[in-house]
């Protein structure tokens, strides 16, 4: 990565969030039907939107994607609280996020390119 | 980073596809049986169910992150079997009682929805999982 661009180091962050978000997603998914599971999301958005306001590099590289377990669902009889929908929907959202950043990084890239004169 | 952690939700999703179809095997066994009333070890058939597992991997840093789903055991029922009046039947006891397995077909039906609803949602994971990466290799195209 380009560092000191800023802008690529804040497209780089989302990136990997959504990456760590997919495998929370996907192990949601995979126990679905796992007595006493407990759903875990990753949340980065806040941490990552209060880092760029305050302009400081050294607090984007501290944003956490640590997966926490999600609060307030309801639980099923089995003790789990996962719900098929909600996984299938955040799965969607997440990767036309990371869709879109890819995007973003790929066409700051051939900024890049364009910029030292080289035909893309 | 290492490999094992940017491809991990490959292994997520692929040990929840094993997992929901060592349950749909234990679901056709069950309705394969649901009229057996021999079985090697004695008396009628005995219905059996998978309990999953989450698999739990430990990082770099001393923490634990979930890894995945695993079969933790097939578990056969212990519900009585059902007491059908039937005293032509060879099996049937001394009152013309024949003990059937405690399958209900249209509770393995179910059953079954649930675990092929299950398996297509983890390969629409690992789908999507495969467009990210290969997004993440156009980016640099």
């Amino acid at each position: 990565m380009i560092s000191g661009d800023r802008q690529m180091r804040i497209i780089g962050t989302v990136l990997d969030g959504c990456m760590q978000r997919h495998k929370v997603i996907a192990s949601n998914l995979a126990n679905i039907e796992t007595p006493g599971y407990k759903r875990l999301e990753v949340r980065f958005e806040e941490q990552l939107a209060a880092a760029v306001e305050n302009g400081d590099d050294r607090e984007l590289d501290e944003v956490e994607f640590a997966p926490r377990p999600s609060e307030g669902l309801p639980v099923r009889p089995d003790g789990n609280n996962v719900d098929f929908g909600t996984e299938l929907g955040e799965m969607s959202k997440n990767t036309l996020l990371y869709s879109t950043f890819a995007q973003l990084a790929a066409s700051r890239i051939r900024q890049y390119r364009e910029a030292m004169g080289e035909s893309s | 980073m290492s490999l094992n952690r940017i491809f991990g939700s490959f292994d997520v999703s692929g040990s929840a596809l094993s997992a929901e179809q060592a349950r749909m095997k234990a679901i056709a066994d069950n309705i394969a049986n649901a009229s057996t009333t021999r079985t090697p070890e004695g008396g009628p058939y005995r219905r059996q169910r998978v309990v999953f597992e989450t698999v739990l991997r430990e990082c770099a840093d001393g923490t634990k992150q979930t890894a995945g789903v695993r079969v933790a055991a097939v578990r056969k029922s212990d519900a009585p079997p059902l007491r059908v009046f039937d005293p032509d039947h060879p099996d049937a006891d001394a009152t013309g009682f024949v003990a059937y397995p405690d399958v209900s077909v249209p509770s393995e039906m179910i059953d079954m929805i649930a675990a092929a609803r299950a398996y297509e949602a983890n390969l629409e994971a690992i789908k999507n999982f495969k467009g990210m990466v290969n997004k993440a290799l156009a980016i640099a195209r």
